[in-house]
């Protein structure tokens, strides 16, 4: 894996992990999508599905 | 420890803006450094544009390594406003100026802006866990005064201790015969109600007011002066420098303190430092815990013509206004950076 995606892709895991802790929850759609949309762009990235996937994830891991 | 001790003083930046908060953290790390302490001031804008900047601006606090800075161990930090005490550390004590108000006590109330919109309703209670985890991993936690560690437990079952410091020009107030005016000094802000001033011109004919201080409010507080018919009577200062104020202070009569509960407020420390007596209300919050009706000032329900009472009084028997400030200064005049500071470092163990 490209070593910025990988950076990128931890970053989305961390954050998300941070965020569920400060509560925010998987249900907070609009909010998660805003936030994978500003780490996809780190990546210079169009879409934020992935970002958008893990995110999700680390935030239901979180709660 | 062989070196002196390393502090961060953790505090929110409002852009484009400088009130009472900004001044306490820049004179806090001022004082740690006075002292010996390696210290230093970190900032970070809170963005307020659309909700989730909040609860991101909290993130940006969170996912700060604040351990070690240019290979050296950072011994504490000291958290001051919403949000930076989201931050991490195994030291973290927190002298809080204030929470997010519009999440709590000013939520429902013209001061904030939060709806019963879902998204709104989320919100709220982001902030409140933002405050649950970042306060509660505290070491210790200092409120800047007893009215924000009473919000504090009310709102969150947080207990606190208040810890007081001294105004920020503290050892070059004056004293000074009692002008013609009565002095208001302020962000021109809603809640801060400078209006009730100036409405109560029209009940006391023979008082004058000043007003320092500028802010969204400017505008409508001219309109109202001509409205009520008391423009020649009062004087806006939007911008003052030191000096002025103090010599403001020293030749008023007296100085009104009217907004809706403040956090301390440092007015109310200002005028009795310059000798002078405090009109303020009955539910300004933190100036209560210094004005005492008929001992350091006089207290009154929030109303023009309850405000214009006490003008008039101010006016006709000028002979007790003096004994009250006097009361005052003795009040406040035991305030120190030394005792605040010491209470800090004390609480981080250095």
């Amino acid at each position: 894996m490209d070593p910025l995606e990988e950076a990128l892709r931890n970053l989305a895991r961390e954050s998300g992990r941070a965020l569920g802790e400060l509560g925010v929850r998987p249900a907070d759609g609009k909010w998660i999508r805003e936030h994978a949309e500003t780490v996809a762009s780190l990546a210079g990235k169009r879409t934020a599905n992935g970002f958008w996937r893990l995110f999700r994830r680390s935030l239901k891991s979180r709660t | 420890m062989n070196r002196s001790p390393r502090v961060l003083v953790l505090a929110v930046q409002s852009p484009f803006s400088e009130g009472g908060a900004e001044r306490h953290v820049r004179r806090l790390t001022e004082e740690l450094l006075r002292r010996g302490v390696e210290a230093d001031l970190v900032t970070i804008p809170l963005i307020e544009r659309r909700r989730f900047d909040l609860i991101r601006s909290a993130l940006a606090w969170r996912s700060l390594d604040l351990l070690e800075i240019g290979g050296e161990k950072v011994d504490a930090v000291i958290a001051t406003r919403f949000p930076s005490y989201a931050a991490r550390h195994g030291n973290k004590i927190v002298w809080l100026i204030h929470q997010y108000r519009q999440a709590y006590d000013q939520f429902g109330t013209p001061y904030g802006d939060f709806t019963s919109s879902l998204e709104d309703r989320r919100t709220r209670e982001a902030i409140g866990q933002i405050d649950r985890v970042g306060l509660s991993e505290a070491r210790r936690v200092f409120a800047n005064s007893a009215n924000v560690a009473a919000r504090l437990r009310k709102f969150n079952g947080i207990e606190s201790e208040p810890l007081y410091h001294p105004p920020p020009l503290v050892g070059r107030y004056r004293g000074g015969p009692p002008g013609d005016y009565a002095l208001s000094v302020g962000r021109l802000d809603a809640w801060k109600r400078v209006d009730l001033p100036i409405a109560a011109l029209a009940h006391a004919p023979r008082a004058r007011l000043v007003v320092v201080g500028r802010g969204p409010e400017e505008e409508r507080l001219k309109r109202l002066a001509r409205e009520v018919g008391v423009a020649e009577r009062v004087r806006f200062a939007p911008r003052v420098d030191e000096e002025e104020l103090i010599g403001l202070y020293a030749g008023a009569r007296l100085v009104v303190v009217t907004p809706a509960d403040e956090d301390l407020g440092y007015v109310p420390l200002e005028a009795f430092l310059s000798g002078k007596a405090v009109v303020t209300t009955d539910d300004a919050g933190g100036p209560l815990e210094f004005v005492r009706d008929g001992e350091t000032g006089f207290v009154v329900p929030p109303r023009a013509e309850a405000l214009g009472a006490a003008l008039r009084l101010a006016w006709e028997k000028p002979e007790a206004l003096a004994a009250l400030g006097e009361h005052g200064r003795r009040r406040v005049e035991g305030l120190s950076w030394d005792a605040a500071v010491s209470a800090l470092l004390s609480a981080a163990g250095l």
